[in-house]
């Protein structure tokens, strides 16, 4: 039998919170954004109208959550488990609190799992890791999971 | 913005109004920039096909801001959107139509709030569902 991909490295990694990291959430955040999707809804960008709405302000699109403090996370905390061919697997996003402008968002990130999967080209490695964002008035915004997959060698089938 | 929807408006069974996108290399690149991921599978198609992909695909996440827009859209001011979960099964072009579609499969109310569960997905142009998940919104009533 095959060695397990899973190191002891690996498994010391799961559950561990990572410091946390303080992001701005700015004009500039959100624009850019909104036109990479395309979403012209007034709620993210219409300063005057939603005035009158009930957030009282600009907030930001919930799907702008997992992207708070992404780049990093690739950077550091998946990089050092996943070196090779990679793929997103899957996005679990639970919101609970709207994101403002100007919220100062607070992220923290942990593996909460990780598992050896045989796939058709060979073997790889699904991990889940567990992001949790706070704002600054330390309330819970979101939690979010994200499913990236590790391939050992041969060829990519997911998106 | 789109007329407000209200919970009693909904019907399990019902489709939320599609939502379609047809995503560019230059938006996979904005996405790159509005997101941190620079990953080449996106944007290198000498680097994508040398990972054993047919050319340049598009971000998982990228799709799934689609889907989160699908939902905003049809859920209006009021609305709320509670959970959203993509699975990223297949694989999504640049240049290429996507669908994003919803349907309703459960309503119910609970601690006062009145949520309603939708299956959601992503069409292609060959009719195959790239990805799929699960959206909850909480929405107004009229009463």
């Amino acid at each position: 039998m095959a060695e397990s991909m899973i190191t002891d490295e690996m498994k010391s990694k799961i559950g561990v919170e990572s410091e946390p990291e303080v992001y701005e959430v700015t004009v500039q955040m959100i624009q850019r954004f909104i036109q990479a999707t395309g979403d012209s809804n007034p709620l993210w960008q219409d300063e005057e109208n939603v005035k009158r709405s009930k957030y009282g302000g600009i907030i930001a699109p919930p799907t702008i959550i997992p992207v708070i403090g992404w780049e990093r996370f690739l950077a550091l905390q998946v990089k050092s488990l996943l070196r090779g061919k990679m793929l997103h697997a899957g996005t679990e996003l639970d919101c609970y609190k709207p994101v403002r402008l100007g919220d100062r968002i607070s992220v923290t990130n942990k593996v909460a799992n990780i598992r050896e999967l045989q796939s058709e080209t060979g073997r790889a490695l699904l991990v889940i890791f567990e992001g949790t964002y706070k704002n600054q008035n330390r309330e819970l915004v979101a939690k979010c999971q994200q499913k990236l997959i590790g391939y050992e060698a041969g060829e990519t089938k997911n998106g | 913005m789109a007329e407000q929807i209200y919970y009693e408006d909904v019907v399990v069974g019902s489709e939320v109004p599609h939502l379609v996108k047809q995503p560019t290399t230059r938006q996979l690149v904005m996405w790159a920039g509005a997101s941190g991921d620079y990953y080449e599978i996106h944007y290198d198609k000498d680097f994508a096909q040398r990972q054993g992909l047919p050319g340049v695909i598009v971000h998982g996440q990228l799709v799934c801001g689609f889907l989160g827009q699908l939902m905003t859209d049809w859920i209006g001011e009021i609305g709320s959107l509670r959970k959203l979960s993509c699975s990223y099964k297949g694989l999504n072009f640049p240049g290429e139509k996507l669908i994003c579609g919803g349907r309703v499969s459960r309503k119910y109310e609970e601690a006062g709030e009145h949520y309603v569960v939708c299956n959601i997905w992503t069409e292609n142009s060959k009719g195959e569902k790239t990805v799929s998940g699960m959206a909850t919104v909480t929405l107004p009533v009229r009463s």
